[in-house]
């Protein structure tokens, strides 16, 4: 008899808007417009679409809580709406890791996959019946260097019309473990020298 | 070196009537008589500071500009770009 493993991921907790969105949750084609700078000012401004194939929500788990339980069904005037979401862009682990895979070996794929890269998030594949869609999803990775905001409105917005999907997010101590990863790289400190060795 | 302190009311009658303002300054100007020297310093920079937060005009707050509309048109869309990692950091 083998011992079950322990769950990394829970399926997301709602279809559409109905319900918070949660820290470590896993969305599926979220998109946001980047407007050309070049027409500021302009009579009529331009935008470029960004599709986010995959995308995780970084945003404080009680935040996101808060906030949905004062902007549904109306938003109220409060101090607990939150104007943006941040997310983190996520690439298929074959997008990002591909070469370091094919090329650098067993060792270099351990170091990746175990997470001790202080850039990067290894997350293993998304087994279907943890999947809203039931599809499942590869293994994934994500650069802490790419990191979006979107208005919390129109995420809400974008889940509604079924745009953006909602697809499972992290359970703890995973949710715990990005977050935290997430965290720490944005606060790392950059010495000027490293501390010098005999 | 030591003060003596004191007050003189005015009024007709023996019995104190003080507002709440005039208490509290009362109450300042005892503790300060009763605080040991090495405090003095402390107390008179903080003090200072709640005189000149307290003495300085405040500005009125300034009108909100206004929302303005402006029309926007989508160019191109494009799935985000990949920079995979070519080697080990």
């Amino acid at each position: 008899m083998t011992t079950p493993l322990p769950p990394v991921y829970g399926i997301a907790t709602h279809p559409v808007a109905l319900a918070p969105l949660r820290q470590g949750e896993i969305l599926t084609n979220v998109r946001h417009l980047v407007l050309d700078v070049r027409t500021l000012g302009q009579a009529e401004n331009e935008y470029e679409e960004i599709v986010h194939p995959f995308s995780v929500v970084l945003t404080q788990d009680c935040d996101l809580e808060q906030d949905h339980r004062v902007r549904f069904p109306e938003p109220q005037q409060s101090d607990k709406l939150i104007p943006s979401v941040l997310f983190c862009e996520v690439s298929t682990a074959e997008e990002l890791f591909g070469s370091v895979r094919a090329n650098q070996g067993q060792k270099a794929w351990d170091r990746i996959k175990r997470n001790n890269d202080v850039r990067y998030h290894f997350l293993q594949r998304v087994a279907p019946e943890s999947d809203r869609l039931r599809e499942g999803l590869p293994e994934l990775a994500i650069d802490f260097k790419r990191y979006f905001t979107l208005p919390t409105g129109e995420v809400y917005c974008r889940i509604q019309i079924r745009e953006a999907q909602r697809r499972c997010f992290l359970v703890s101590p995973y949710l715990e473990h990005l977050s935290s990863r997430f965290a720490y790289y944005l606060s790392r400190v950059a010495l000027p020298l490293d501390h010098a060795s005999d | 070196m030591r003060y003596l302190l004191g007050f003189h009311m005015f009024g007709t009658t023996d019995e104190l009537d003080l507002n709440e303002e005039d208490t509290i300054r009362l109450i300042c100007h005892a503790l300060i008589h009763r605080l040991p020297d090495q405090g003095l310093t402390e107390a008179v920079e903080s003090l200072t500071g709640l005189y000149e937060f307290y003495t300085a005009p405040v500005e009125p707050p300034k009108p909100l500009l206004p929302h303005s509309r402006v029309k926007g048109r989508i160019t191109g869309s494009h799935v985000r770009p990949v920079f995979p990692v070519t080697e080990e950091e």
